[in-house]
């Protein structure tokens, strides 16, 4: 993994429920919302769409990249544009996410793996936007000129 | 972006951006560069802390803001937190299922 990479969300728990319980509760749109939250739309094949209202309010839109019941669920993640510059960072097809269940003694090992989220050098890019248009916002607001902006590309 | 471009749009909440750029500063010494209400500036804070653009801690009693210029911590935090809230529910639910079926059978 090089440097400018960022390490993935991991998260494992052991389930008391058959890997094939568990799996129904990925793929299937009425009982995936029992814990997404509100609605998800889900069509469990490879390319099929993944689409889940969350509690927030927010709506995360997803691919799937690889479905093997009831072992592993791969699909690509990101939320729609909400306004808030923190989610907004994921937009849909940035991510993924992988699902793994395991049959274990005492049912299941779900294990979740998120990657692909932004690297520090994304942040910083992103940061130095805000300080170069702040600048910029400054000497405007203080009824100065600032003058064409050197970063702006024709679009 | 949208919510920080409004944000910034008002002439008191870049002064604010300006004075906490280079130090933490609570609401109360913030206020005191204004003429406006204190309840005004409060105002101005949650607008820049919605639009991601100013960072808030608590010290003790006190609540101390300065600029937050990127929120790729945040973002951790919260896709940690999201994780973890659904992955319980997903938990509990499945559990439920399994524990209704063997109920039933």
């Amino acid at each position: 993994m090089g440097a400018a990479e960022r390490a993935p969300v991991v998260r494992e728990l052991e389930i008391a429920a058959r890997p094939e319980t568990v799996w129904g509760f990925l793929v299937d749109a009425d009982k995936a919302a029992r814990w997404w939250g509100v609605t998800v739309e889900i069509d469990p094949r490879v390319g099929g769409l993944l689409r889940v209202l969350v509690t927030s309010g927010r709506t995360a839109l997803g691919e799937l990249l690889e479905v093997d019941p009831p072992r592993r669920l791969v699909y690509t993640w990101g939320w729609e544009p909400t306004g808030d510059p923190v989610v907004d960072q994921v937009p849909p097809g940035s991510s993924t996410v992988e699902l793994d269940l395991v049959p274990s003694a005492g049912g299941t090992l779900l294990r979740m793996v998120h990657s692909g989220l932004p690297t520090v050098e994304q942040e910083e890019a992103h940061a130095m936007g805000w300080l170069h248009y702040l600048g910029r916002l400054a000497v405007a607001a203080a009824g100065g000129d600032p003058g064409p902006d050197p970063w702006r590309r024709s679009e | 972006m949208e919510a920080a471009l409004k944000a910034i749009a008002e002439p008191n909440r870049r002064r604010i951006l300006t004075l906490v750029r280079d130090e933490e500063l609570s609401a109360g010494e913030i206020a005191q560069h204004f003429q406006v209400t204190r309840p005004a500036v409060s105002q101005h804070l949650a607008v820049l802390k919605h639009a991601g653009l100013l960072s808030e801690r608590r010290a003790g009693t006190r609540r101390l803001y300065s600029v937050r210029p990127g929120g790729l911590e945040e973002l951790r935090a919260f896709i940690e937190g999201f994780w973890d809230d659904r992955l319980d529910s997903l938990k509990r639910e499945a559990e439920r299922e399994e524990q209704g079926r063997h109920g039933r059978g």
